[in-house]
């Protein structure tokens, strides 16, 4: 979520129909502003890394080397 | 040392004790200490019971007994067992019986095991602490989690073997903070079937248990293809057992203390030092090895953890939020609305993270390495912080981002007891090998318990063995 606002939140738990007292999208907001920041250090890992394997499927996982 | 599957398995062999009477040891040593230590969610009496007339007869026909056969176990409560609820730590959980058992508990209960009853997990397997479990070197201490409880009851002696599921770390930690042997194997190895989810991708299935020699015998009843866990390895498991007592000696392995290993308490450091050195004196060749890509081992986990957890929970999340304590809702709530692309840029540092994995251990040519298990011991109950010369760190986070590297990357991990804290609180000594080198990694360990005391230590409350 580029614009972790409570706004931007509000919205979001709306369309995954996540509504009532449990759900304080200012909290949530909050929380949110430090998965940018992991989101940020993944995409500086990936960029790192982007011509190792360029076409890798990351949704197939497999232990095996 | 608490009495092990082999001590007791020997015991039933010889005549030396029947079935029954070490499962009614068990299941009055579960009377006994439950008040202090909550390990136990469930105790299933007359199954017991039965199950271990059963072995009896088995025992004394003198035709198919095996390792396990008559030896009591528990099962930690996310698996099911036919006839029994699962409540997974959750008010959300029906108390409704399941009417089948996890591939798991089917093959423990064709190998003969005895199921005494179900241990305390953390709310849905999602968590380090497990209340309302206690750590029996300090029952003011946690168990570690989520398998809190299966640690705790090995600790105290209740059981030889308890089993655990592991997603960041969920079966070492509470092996490594109540000083016990804990085994996640090698993602695909063990099946799943049967065992509530935390995230696809990242659960496994294994023992925590009195010695490495426990960890072997149980995987080898576990361990095999189930087509109804598709990622199960189709090749048949090897032996585990039969090069436990080779030692380390030629073994090259490597010394992991960089990032995420590190920051880690003054004697938790002090103790993986001597752990290393003592390695090499039983012959390993120890070499450092360092890679950057495991800092980002906290990032793709929770993502992972968030996203697929919420999937899988998303009725629960929509239609009874107020059954999931707050932190757990809102990391699930999080998972459920941050964009796709965060949970395909984890996975993607995944493969990144396995690769340089596989690098290291291919350049450095490795059978294994080793680390410390936990960068602390165990925390007291409500802490929520640890502190590291001034920088701190929250509990959860702290204990898995030493377990968690070799979840995203699917290798087999074992924890062993390496030495004590000043508050005589155990430090474990993890041990990660290639992928389905199961075979190596208890090898080692198993020569690292062989030539120190510390698996010997027992915790003050606990079951007084002859």
């Amino acid at each position: 979520m580029t614009d972790p606002t409570p706004e931007a939140v509000a919205e979001a738990l709306s369309r995954q129909g996540l509504a009532g007292p449990a759900f304080d999208a200012a909290t949530l907001a909050e929380a949110l502003a430090g998965w940018d920041k992991a989101g940020q250090d993944l995409d500086r890992l990936l960029s790192r890394h982007e011509m190792d394997a360029p076409a890798a499927n990351p949704t197939s996982f497999s232990a095996k080397w | 040392m608490p009495r092990s599957i082999a001590w007791i398995s020997r015991q039933l062999q010889e005549g030396g004790a029947t079935s029954v009477e070490v499962t009614r040891q068990a299941l009055d040593a579960i009377d006994q200490l439950n008040s202090r230590l909550n390990a136990f969610v469930l105790v299933d009496r007359e199954g017991a019971l039965r199950a271990a007339e059963q072995a009896d007869r088995v025992l004394s026909s003198g035709n198919g007994a095996g390792p396990l056969t008559g030896v009591p176990v528990a099962i930690k409560d996310i698996i099911h067992m036919d006839g029994h609820p699962t409540r997974c730590g959750s008010p959300a959980y029906p108390a409704e019986p399941r009417d089948r058992d996890a591939a798991v508990v089917a093959r423990l209960r064709e190998a003969g095991a005895v199921m005494v009853g179900k241990t305390t997990t953390h709310e849905l397997a999602c968590g380090v602490f497990s209340p309302p479990a206690a750590n029996p070197w300090d029952t003011a201490r946690m168990p570690g989690g989520s398998s809190g409880g299966s640690g705790a009851a090995v600790a105290a002696g209740v059981v030889p073997m308890a089993l655990g599921s592991d997603t960041g770390g969920s079966i070492r930690i509470p092996a490594s903070v109540c000083g016990i042997a804990g085994l996640k194997p090698t993602f695909g190895r063990v099946s799943r079937a049967g065992v509530e989810t935390l995230a696809w991708s990242l659960d496994h299935i294994g023992p925590l248990a009195a010695t490495v020699e426990d960890c072997a015998a149980t995987l080898q009843v576990l361990a095999g293809h189930d087509p109804a866990d598709p990622p199960t390895e189709p090749s048949p498991p090897p032996d585990y057992t039969e090069k436990l007592d080779r030692g380390v000696n030629g073994l090259r392995l490597g010394v992991m203390a960089t990032p995420p290993f590190s920051p880690m308490q003054e004697d938790v450091e002090q103790a993986f030092r001597n752990a290393v050195e003592h390695l090499e004196g039983l012959g390993a060749g120890m070499v450092p090895v360092d890679i950057p890509e495991l800092s980002f081992t906290m990032a793709a986990e929770f993502a992972i953890v968030a996203c697929e957890a919420a999937a899988y929970h998303r009725r629960l999340l929509r239609e009874w939020p107020e059954r999931i304590s707050p932190r757990i809702r809102e990391l699930f709530t999080i998972g459920a609305i941050v964009p796709t692309a965060h949970y395909l840029k984890a996975l993607g540092a995944r493969r990144i993270i396995r690769a340089a994995l596989r690098q290291a251990f291919n350049r450095n040519r490795l059978d294994a390495v080793v680390t410390p298990t936990l960068p602390a011991t165990a925390a007291l109950a409500d802490q929520e912080t640890f502190d590291y010369a001034g920088m701190e760190e929250d509990v959860t986070s702290s204990y898995v981002r030493t377990t968690a590297p070799f979840n995203l990357s699917g290798q087999p991990a074992l924890t062993v007891p390496c030495g004590f804290d000043r508050d005589g609180l155990p430090i474990g000594l993890q041990i990660a090998g290639r992928p389905f080198g199961e075979v190596t990694v208890l090898r080692i360990g198993a020569a690292y318990e062989a030539t120190t005391t510390w698996s010997a230590q027992r915790p003050p409350v606990r079951v007084e063995t002859q």
